[in-house]
């Protein structure tokens, strides 16, 4: 396997367990201790509980959240993806939006940087507004 | 404005490259039909209907853009080509001068941050992917703006 797809492999072992597993037991063996996480409009912050913090929030919210990648590049020591997350707002309020039972559906891109065989840095943008539209529809 | 990575234009980023400088920021919308797939869909969310599909989809998208904002720059701080696939990280800059999403002209120099995967098969574009910080942009002409209510009293 070439660095490039390695690198893949693992970005896809992240969303799989910790995304729609919501497993961060191993997540030492594939993320750095001090990842850098920047994922507007959570707040910029660093370390594995923050990385694993923004899933643990979309899932305590949708309990059968799925993130499915559909879309990967890498070059040098970045992958950079596009997904699409689902789920039911059944559990704990989102965005300021309690619970609805409404199935809410959004999409994104994120880049990483690996160093060391561990995901070092984790950035993008998901669709905001489309998703506040869907959480807070009569505003 | 030539950022580092301009140099590294290639078959992949060629095309993506001039779509930016030469038909975003310096207005030559004739480049568009050499640049983009007959077959092009725009992908990113958020757009009306009439511009996802075909090359003037994004005529129509870089012409609402051009009419309220001036003095665009934007720079590609990461760049990825992987196959068909052209990854970006960006900073897009502009001068807000005329009317968006209702908001009328603030004279804001504003900045936000995006990502695109670009598909560029045969020479041309042929998908795109843009998520840009919309929630971002709105704070920052929505202060300009009270900024701009409050002085005029």
């Amino acid at each position: 396997m070439t660095d490039l797809e390695a690198n893949k492999a693992l970005v896809r072992r992240y969303v799989t367990e910790i995304w729609n597993r919501g497993d961060a037991s191993r997540a030492i063996e594939f993320v750095s201790d001090d990842v850098k996480v920047h994922a507007p409009p959570f707040p910029d912050d660093a370390g594995i509980d923050a990385l694993t913090g923004i899933s643990a929030a979309f899932r305590a919210a949708l309990p059968d959240l799925a993130v499915e990648i559909d879309m990967v590049a890498a070059g040098d020591d970045r992958v950079m993806h596009h997904y699409v997350l689902s789920g039911t707002h059944t559990g704990a309020a989102l965005f300021g939006a309690d619970a609805s039972g409404r199935k809410l559906a959004t999409s994104g891109i994120m880049m990483f940087r690996i160093s060391d065989g561990r995901i070092a840095s984790a950035e993008g943008l998901l669709d905001g507004p489309g998703l506040m539209q869907q959480l807070h529809p009569a505003r | 404005m030539t950022t580092p990575h301009e140099s590294a234009m290639n078959e992949k980023t060629g095309p993506v490259f001039r779509s930016h400088q030469e038909a975003m920021i310096k207005g030559d919308m004739a480049v568009i039909d050499e640049l983009y797939g007959e077959d092009f869909v725009n992908h990113s969310p958020g757009l009306p209907d009439d511009m996802r599909n075909g090359p003037g989809a994004i005529k129509g998208s870089y012409g609402f853009l051009r009419s309220a904002f001036s003095d665009m720059l934007i720079e590609h701080h990461d760049v990825i080509v992987d196959g068909d696939l052209v990854g970006l990280r960006w900073t897009w800059h502009a001068t807000h001068v005329g009317p968006f999403l209702g908001i009328p002209p603030t004279g804001a120099r504003v900045s936000i941050e995006g990502y695109d995967l670009i598909l560029v098969r045969d020479g041309k574009i042929r998908g795109a992917w843009v998520y840009q910080d919309n929630l971002d942009l709105m704070a920052q002409l929505g202060a300009a703006s009270a900024s701009q209510a409050a002085a005029e009293g």
